[in-house]
């Protein structure tokens, strides 16, 4: 079947995540013969959305091929529904428009049989509308390959309840959460963070550096409550969260402001999962070779003519050659990790799907919801709530993804949260509460690879896994560096031409004109 | 459809309105069929006999006019990800069309492009309107696989089908305005698959009204 690849490339890129698939663009882009390999049959490795047969597979293997999935463990699927459907369903569906439409009792088998609905991240994060991912996707031109949703409101966890946090000016002013006088102070804080050019930054914050960034908001004489929105809700930070840091994400978030919607961000359809796809499909136009389902057995570098190196893959009984090597930590070789990462702190993330969405809203809302830690040991929790029209999951139901730092494991750092949002009792569906039903979760830890990793040798170029960021920052910078160290001096990913950009060569001759009444009768017909 | 068009010849001020309808139309099939070669065609009227595989393009765009509306088709090429069955999911994502190309004088080709027929009515839309084009029809000397064939699956899975020819041309519009014609062109047609969803682009002054209100 593959007799025809061939065996000598400039780069090959082993794993289909987002830091290995920006890299495989951006040397395609300029040039370079790339080949893209993934031992398993899709794109995106950790980074992948499944339906949710792909998600009962990948479960399974996680359970019985553990090395497989080296990154992921403590992983605990459970159900809250029956099986099957109930005895005496009533034949007709919601989709009627009848005039009372009963709340529609899910089972088990309609998973399974609306599979094809769901797109269910294994690491979901959101894209900052000014952060360095957008902007690559449009300077690259790869934006085009897909379509995004902005995220419609930010909630927060304040007084035992879900509010919405008001991040836009309009929000500000609507809100009856604060007072009138609060809302100038806000106002007044916000624009000055935005409004400093690093010289005045440095100025104004001078004397804070190991100070927290909440004695900062208090210092401004931020009332409790905006010091809540301003801490948690747009810094994503904590009550030790250090006073920089927390100036440098709130900036960030307030920069992010007003470009597409009315928070600063954006989801992308069908969710994560695509973007490695995209940046993939960049490099397939330019040349790049794709083949999934091909593992690999070896890694070698030997030294050829004139001190060259080379790296050597062993790969299906064929061996193949490149000066340089990308590849995912979870299938490079223990050898060529010349230390394993720091042990930082590991990731405990959770899923659920449910009947309804965490706080009522006139439209289907797509929500950013920041939980502060509800003890001291614990961190901020984020959650994302995704509905059908992201391409999620099927009408009537939404996906929530939980992910915060692991203290103990998944499921016990995770639950109590859970708890405050959804009801967890199973039970009937149709009955009337403030909470969703949780109807299905699935928790589990992922091993923090996020911390750079280096290999050991000039040639061999290690990328890390997902880290428990909101955003791809980490991805972005971390392909940018690797690319620079590949293609030293070159821009990383210019502009793709549009396709009415493209000038095909001259030379081959054009074809012969015959069939020109099947070209009137496209014409301009009227 | 045809209840569209009446309505927009009634219009008593004369001029005809005219709307737009973007698509999105994927090919799919066998490497060295000839799918860049039938949208090159479409597209530029031109005809490579040695087209590269890869052309550099991520899709090509080409207009066509019906009576009261203009379709847009954004033309994706597999950009070769097909060899080695490792074509991305998010090829498939919001395509309303797609042209499934086969080789008359290769019969492999056409036991592929049952396949990828499956392929399409397991991964993408369930409304999406799939033709079915036996390429190279300029060759049928070395004919191997036999229009009635084709014609009879063709019908069994309700696809359009046509054999084309990228070099003479034959076929090649009509295989697109007969997609064009099968298309429905509601009014929320043309914005792509997802309503309300939204490409980026750096012409995106800051508005008003959000995207998403």
């Amino acid at each position: 079947m593959d007799e025809d690849l061939p065996t000598d490339f400039n780069v090959i890129v082993v794993g289909t995540g987002v830091v290995e698939s920006i890299v495989a663009a951006a040397c395609s882009r300029i040039g370079k013969d790339v080949l893209h390999i993934d031992c398993s049959d899709h794109y995106g490795g950790l980074w992948a959305s499944y339906n949710f047969d792909g998600l009962q597979k990948f479960i399974k293997e996680v359970k019985t091929e553990p090395n497989k999935h080296s990154q992921v463990y403590n992983l605990e699927e459970k159900w809250y529904i029956n099986k099957d459907p109930p005895q005496e369903e009533p034949k007709e569906d919601s989709e009627d428009g009848k005039a009372e439409p009963t709340k529609k009792v899910w089972c088990q088998a309609d998973f399974t049989s609306e599979y094809r609905k769901f797109n269910i991240d294994m690491t979901s994060k959101l894209l900052f509308s000014r952060g360095p991912l957008v902007e690559l996707l449009i300077s690259s031109n790869i934006a085009r390959y897909a379509e995004f949703r902005c995220v419609t409101r930010v909630l927060t966890w304040l007084n035992d309840k879900l509010m919405p946090v008001p991040c836009s000016r309009a929000d500000v002013f609507a809100t009856e959460a604060v007072s009138i006088v609060e809302k100038r102070m806000l106002m007044k804080m916000l624009t000055s963070i935005v409004g400093y050019n690093d010289e005045e930054m440095n100025n104004e914050f001078k004397d804070w550096n190991d100070k927290t960034f909440k004695e900062y908001l208090t210092h401004k004489g931020l009332t409790p409550n905006l010091i809540h929105y301003v801490l948690f809700a747009i810094a994503g930070g904590t009550e030790s969260m250090p006073c920089l840091e927390g100036v440098r994400e709130c900036k960030k978030f307030l920069m992010s402001l007003g470009r597409y919607g009315n928070t600063p961000f954006l989801w992308p359809m069908y969710g994560s999962g695509e973007i490695p796809q995209c940046f993939c499909r960049l490099c397939a136009v330019f040349g790049g070779w794709y083949c999934l389902n091909r593992p690999i057995d070896s890694v070698e570098t030997k030294t050829v003519d004139e001190g060259k190196t080379v790296v050597v893959v062993g790969s299906k009984s064929k061996t193949l050659k490149c000066d340089h090597l990308v590849i995912g930590i979870n299938e490079c070789p223990k050898d060529f990790i010349s230390s394993e990462p720091a042990e930082t702190c590991d990731i405990s993330k959770a899923i659920f799907i449910t009947n309804g969405t965490i706080m009522a809203s006139e439209k289907e809302p797509l929500t950013l919801f920041r939980f502060p830690p509800l003890n001291d040991e614990q961190n901020c929790v984020t959650v994302l709530e995704v509905g059908p029209a992201t391409g999620s999951c099927p009408k009537g139901l939404f996906v929530v993804y939980l992910v915060t730092n692991k203290v103990k494991d998944a499921e016990s750092d995770l639950k109590p949260y859970a708890e405050k949002i959804f009801d967890m009792s199973g039970g009937d569906q149709t009955a009337t509460s403030d909470k969703p039903k949780c109807l299905w979760s699935l928790f589990y830890n992922v091993k923090d690879t996020s911390a750079a990793v280096h290999s050991g040798t000039d040639c061999v170029h290690v990328c890390a896994g997902p880290d428990a960021g909101l955003d791809y920052d980490r991805a972005v910078h971390q392909a940018e560096e690797i690319y620079k160290k590949i293609c030293p001096g070159q821009e990383f990913l210019p502009r793709a031409p549009n396709p009415e950009e493209i000038v095909f060569e001259d030379g081959a001759t054009p074809g012969p004109e015959f069939q020109r009444e099947d070209e009137d009768a496209e014409g301009d017909k009227e | 459809m045809a209840t569209t068009r009446s309505g927009a010849a009634q219009r008593p001020n004369g001029a005809p309105q005219t709307k737009v309808c973007q698509f999105k139309l994927v090919l799919l099939g066998e490497s060295a069929v000839g799918k860049s070669s039938l949208v090159l065609r479409f597209v530029k009227g031109q005809f490579h006999e040695y087209q590269e595989s890869t052309i550099g393009a991520a899709f090509l765009t080409q207009t066509l006019c019906l009576d009261d509306t203009t379709v847009k088709f954004e033309i994706w090429d597999t950009a070769g990800q097909e060899r080695y069955h490792s074509l991305a999911p998010m090829y498939y994502r919001g395509a309303q069309a797609a042209i499934v190309v086969y080789d008359i004088t290769n019969q492999d080709t056409f036991g592929r492009a049952k396949n990828w027929v499956k392929e399409l009515q397991r991964q993408a839309s369930p409304s999406i309107v799939i033709a079915l084009a036996g390429n190279k029809s300029d060759l049928a000397a070395k004919r191997m696989v036999e229009f009635e064939e084709a014609q009879a699956y063709a019908d069994e899975n309700g696809l359009l089908f046509m054999e084309t020819s990228a070099k003479t041309a034959m076929n090649v519009n009509d295989i697109f305005l007969a997609i064009a014609n099968k298309l429905p062109k509601s009014e929320s047609a043309g914005g792509g698959a997802a309503g309300g969803a939204r490409r980026l682009n750096d012409a995106d002054a800051p508005r008003a009204s959000s995207c998403c209100k």
